[in-house]
């Protein structure tokens, strides 16, 4: 019982940890990108600067609906079963990759509906729109998932690191990769880490509510962006595995951010994407279609490997 | 394709360059050549009369009506500037006034700063127009 109390809790401190790094780079970065100098009021470069913004939102309200207390516990169960390094995994098991797609399949269905608050008389249309958002880059990001799955024979998120130890899947699976990471990069900008869509919040973008509830929101915003890294990580990068002589916690670290920079730099790249059109053509014109490709030769190629042993 | 290449290089280039915002109080920049601020009643250096004779053509053109201007009539027919007032909280700084007088009695100051605690201390005077802007286009 204890041992489980220590994993949780080193698992909590890590996020932690991460979560304020992550504003805080965000924060920054993003000003620099824009050639402005950031978050001022604290001290030493702004570093206080995610404390500050907590507690201002919290002086606001301490209110919160049911169904953002679900997306907190949503977003902190969704780490029960990704080990985040070899050994810091709170229940290990042979379906963990299940059981992690399923718990981030739910929070993001939820924190998508939740962000936007529509008026009734839009709520037929707005919501078909969101559900056909959802799918267009769910699907691409499932069918990388499986493809990986069909090429490791695993849905053990350790088993599959540990089959990388010679390639990498990236290598394998080029394409599946960049369905994925286009997948993330559209959640990421959709999400809205560093500024909302209109896509993902309705037409009261200005109305999302303050408080504790908007912290719940942006907390599991960036558990849902660190998830996805964490699984492009173990899918595709190799995971926690060591290069030479440094350590694969520091080696997956160093992933982590070097992914996360990219994001933000592509975000601010990219520009708001509120043309719900241009998304959809993007979507079913270009990622569904690849990954659908990239599916079919990986499951002919598993298919002639496994099943009939041709290869 | 390519243009987002170019914009990602773009953006990246950006963290190394020096922000173009300042912290305003503390850190100061040279105001903008032709930037437009408080309106400033010309004087003739030889008499250090104002060259505006009330013409009214200003008030005329403002399009927010922020400048009455009132003008008498000497002993010896000459016309000169009786009253000029200018209403701070209306005016749009769009500069159709020096651009229209005849005279070329009117210019635009570089002065900015026009927080005030009461609007009555937004309506400004003949004398308070004359009297030359303390801020040159220099650092703010």
């Amino acid at each position: 019982m204890l041992f489980i109390l220590k994993k949780m809790f080193y698992i909590l401190a890590l996020l932690l940890v991460n979560l304020y790094v992550c504003e805080y780079v965000n924060n920054k970065l993003t000003a620099r990108m824009e050639l402005r100098r950031g978050y001022r009021i604290t001290r030493a470069k702004g570093v206080g600067f995610p404390l500050v913004r907590f507690f201002k939102y919290l002086s606001r309200s301490g209110r919160i609906n049911i169904w953002t207390f679900f997306i907190f516990l949503l977003s902190l169960l969704m780490w029960s079963a990704v080990p985040i390094t070899a050994n810091l995994v709170l229940i290990e098991m042979d379906y963990s990759l299940l059981i992690a797609v399923t718990f981030y399949i739910g929070l993001i269905i939820m924190l998508f509906f939740n962000l936007s608050r529509t008026s009734y008389s839009a709520a037929f249309s707005e919501t078909s729109k969101k559900v056909l958002i959802l799918l267009s880059f769910l699907i691409p990001a499932l069918f990388s998932i499986v493809s990986v799955v069909l090429i490791s024979k695993t849905l053990s998120l350790k088993e599959i690191v540990n089959s990388q130890y010679q390639y990498w899947n990236i290598i394998l699976q080029p394409l599946g990769f960049i369905t994925f990471f286009i997948s993330l990069f559209l959640q990421f900008k959709l999400l809205g880490i560093s500024g909302k869509s209109y896509l993902s919040t309705g037409i009261n973008i200005g109305k999302e509510g303050t408080g504790l509830g908007k912290i719940v929101e942006r907390f599991s915003i960036y558990m849902i962006v660190f998830f996805l890294i964490i699984i492009l990580n173990i899918l595709y990068l190799g995971g926690w595995q060591g290069i030479y002589l440094i350590r694969g916690e520091i080696i997956l670290a160093i992933k982590f951010y070097f992914i996360f920079v990219i994001l933000l730099l592509m975000d601010k790249a990219v520009g708001r994407i509120d043309s719900y059109n241009l998304l959809v053509r993007i979507n079913w014109k270009f990622l569904i279609p690849v990954s659908l490709v990239n599916f079919i030769v990986t499951f002919g190629f598993f298919m002639a490997r496994d099943v009939y042993n041709l290869i | 394709m390519l243009r987002l290449i170019k914009n990602f290089f773009i953006v990246f280039g950006n963290i190394f360059r020096k922000p173009r915002t300042v912290i305003y109080p503390k850190e100061k920049i040279i105001i903008p050549d032709e930037s437009r601020g408080v309106l400033h009643l010309k004087l003739d250096l030889d008499s250090l009369e104002v060259i505006c004779n009330g013409c009214g053509l200003c008030s005329a053109i403002c399009p927010q009506g922020c400048i009455k201007v009132k003008k008498r009539i000497e002993d010896k027919g000459r016309e000169v500037l009786d009253e000029f007032c200018l209403d701070l909280s209306k005016c749009i700084f769009c500069g159709n006034c020096v651009e229209f007088c005849k005279m070329g009695a009117i210019d635009m100051s570089y002065k900015y700063q026009h927080a005030e605690y009461d609007k009555k201390n937004l309506r400004l005077e003949k004398i308070e127009l004359i009297k030359p802007s303390s801020t040159i286009r220099d650092f703010w």
